[in-house]
């Protein structure tokens, strides 16, 4: 499909099953998608672009933080100022990035001038630049304190994806081990208190049980396999209380209360020690996938401002003082950087 | 109706009940006189109707586990669009089974462990 000149709101949004080009701009508010592959002569501004295939933009993209290109191939853009970017194969930049995010599973290559300034920058492979972070803005005068500098974070070696699974899950095990030991002080409360109709050994079992509630700690010494089967033996004995419950459409009192409070705090015991299991199952796979690229390397050609934060794979550096041209790297367990040189770049 | 039906009638219904579609996931947590259950214990339903009180749920595939639920059968239910950080679980009873073909089952089920905050959210969810 051919768009002789912009898409506006005269020409409306656009989608097509094979392939777009547009000789014009893609104005703020409109839409572009395509199961092809998306050619934008003009500028894209606080648009939406989704391609099938590949999404070029000769001019640039002038987002606004509302403006977003989303490729299932590579995306190529002149510029990009306050967008999303999003590519499963590469990004290229024509000469400048800045205040946008940048995810891609493969690698950033920012030509030219090749300015990186402020966002987010996920990239399963390498990001390559010419000047990547910002000095700063004094605002009260040469020398007095006090600076603004943007925040730019680039991350590497994990595609997007798997990232992000990454950082959603540590809170949530945070928040789960957080209720497994609030569930477990109240079953060793109300056990303490003694609860009618629970037996001895039964209660002695439960006891051992509160008394180490599921966590990544206790995972790692003492493995999955004796938390899932001591999580089971929670369940059975769990249901056998609830079994002893009427139904709460016949308000349990006096000292059927307790054993109904014991069964709920046992259940959020077991539920509680069921997501950490599930949360710390899903870190692991992606600690452990193949598709993390420990040899990713951030390449900057001419300056790295103070302050720039570099993850590659999972080992994190924040750029101490301004530096030239250089090539930051995993060695072990930390981030080295070396001098920039073609020939250092070219065995990346 | 006898005062015996219209007591049952009105036990069985004293929350208000809204009919929707909630994504809920659900997994067999205990079956009466069985100790052991099958290591693959989730069962795919959907939501019929909710209530504070409880859910009416329709089988949608056959699963080994949907296989041991019986009346008195404890079903692990988990809801993850009520607006919380963490998934919402509740324990439930089955307290009725409906076989209305083959290869679809209504199970009435109660929520036996609830708290008052989980209850106003479900309430909430119902009513709004």
């Amino acid at each position: 499909m051919l768009v002789e000149g912009d898409i506006d709101v005269r020409s409306g949004d656009v989608e097509a099953d094979g392939d777009v080009v547009v000789r014009g701009d893609v104005r703020s508010g409109r839409s572009v998608s395509a199961k092809g592959s998306i050619t934008i002569h003009g500028v894209v501004e606080a648009a939406t672009v989704v391609a099938g295939g590949d999404v070029s933009v000769q001019c640039g993209v002038a987002g606004r933080d509302r403006g977003s290109i989303t490729a299932q191939g590579k995306v190529a853009v002149g510029y990009v100022n306050e967008a999303k970017l999003d590519a499963k194969a590469e990004i290229v930049i024509g000469s400048s990035a800045m205040n946008s995010t940048l995810l891609t599973d493969g690698d950033v290559v920012i030509e030219g001038e090749g300015v990186l300034v402020g966002g987010l920058v996920m990239a399963g492979g390498n990001l390559t630049a010419g000047r990547v972070g910002h000095k700063g803005v004094d605002l009260w005068g040469e020398g007095v304190s006090k600076h603004i500098v943007q925040r730019t974070a680039i991350m590497l070696g994990l595609p997007p994806t798997l990232r992000k699974r990454l950082m959603e899950s540590r809170p949530r095990l945070t928040l789960a081990e957080r209720a497994g030991r609030a569930a477990a002080r109240n079953v060793l409360y109300l056990l303490s208190c003694g609860v009618p109709d629970v037996d001895k050994a039964t209660s002695e079992r439960l006891v051992f049980l509160a008394k180490a509630p599921v966590s990544e700690a206790f995972l790692l010494s003492k493995g999955a396999k004796t938390a899932a089967a001591l999580n089971e033996e929670l369940r059975t004995i769990l249901a056998d209380i609830v079994a002893e419950l009427p139904s709460p459409s016949k308000a349990p009192t006096g000292t059927h209360l307790t054993f109904a409070d014991l069964g709920l705090h046992l259940y959020h015991l077991f539920t509680a020690n069921d997501l950490v299991m599930e949360v710390h199952k899903d870190i692991e796979a992606v600690l452990s996938s193949s598709k993390l690229n420990k040899s990713a390397a951030l390449c900057v050609r001419d300056t790295v401002y103070k302050g720039v934060e570099v993850t590659i794979g999972f080992t994190e550096m924040v750029v101490e003082q301004e530096m030239g041209g250089a090539i930051f790297k995993l060695a072990g367990d930390e981030i080295v950087a070396e001098p920039w040189t073609e020939k250092a770049v070219a065995e990346v | 109706m006898s005062d015996e039906a219209v007591h049952t009638d009105r036990q069985r219904r004293n929350f208000f009940r809204k009919e929707m579609s909630l994504p809920v996931s659900a997994k067999l947590f205990a079956v009466k006189g069985q100790t052991e259950l099958p290591a693959e214990r989730d069962m795919m339903v959907k939501t019929v109707n909710l209530s504070a009180g409880g859910i009416l749920l329709l089988t949608t595939g056959k699963t080994p586990a949907a296989d041991l639920v019986s009346e008195g059968a404890l079903i692990d239910l988990s809801f993850a669009s009520l607006g919380s950080p963490l998934p919402i679980r509740l324990l439930g009873r089955v307290v009725r089974v409906n076989k209305s073909s083959p290869d679809e089952v209504s199970l009435a089920v109660e929520f036996i462990l609830i708290t008052p905050s989980e209850a106003d959210m479900i309430a909430q969810k119902v009513l709004l």
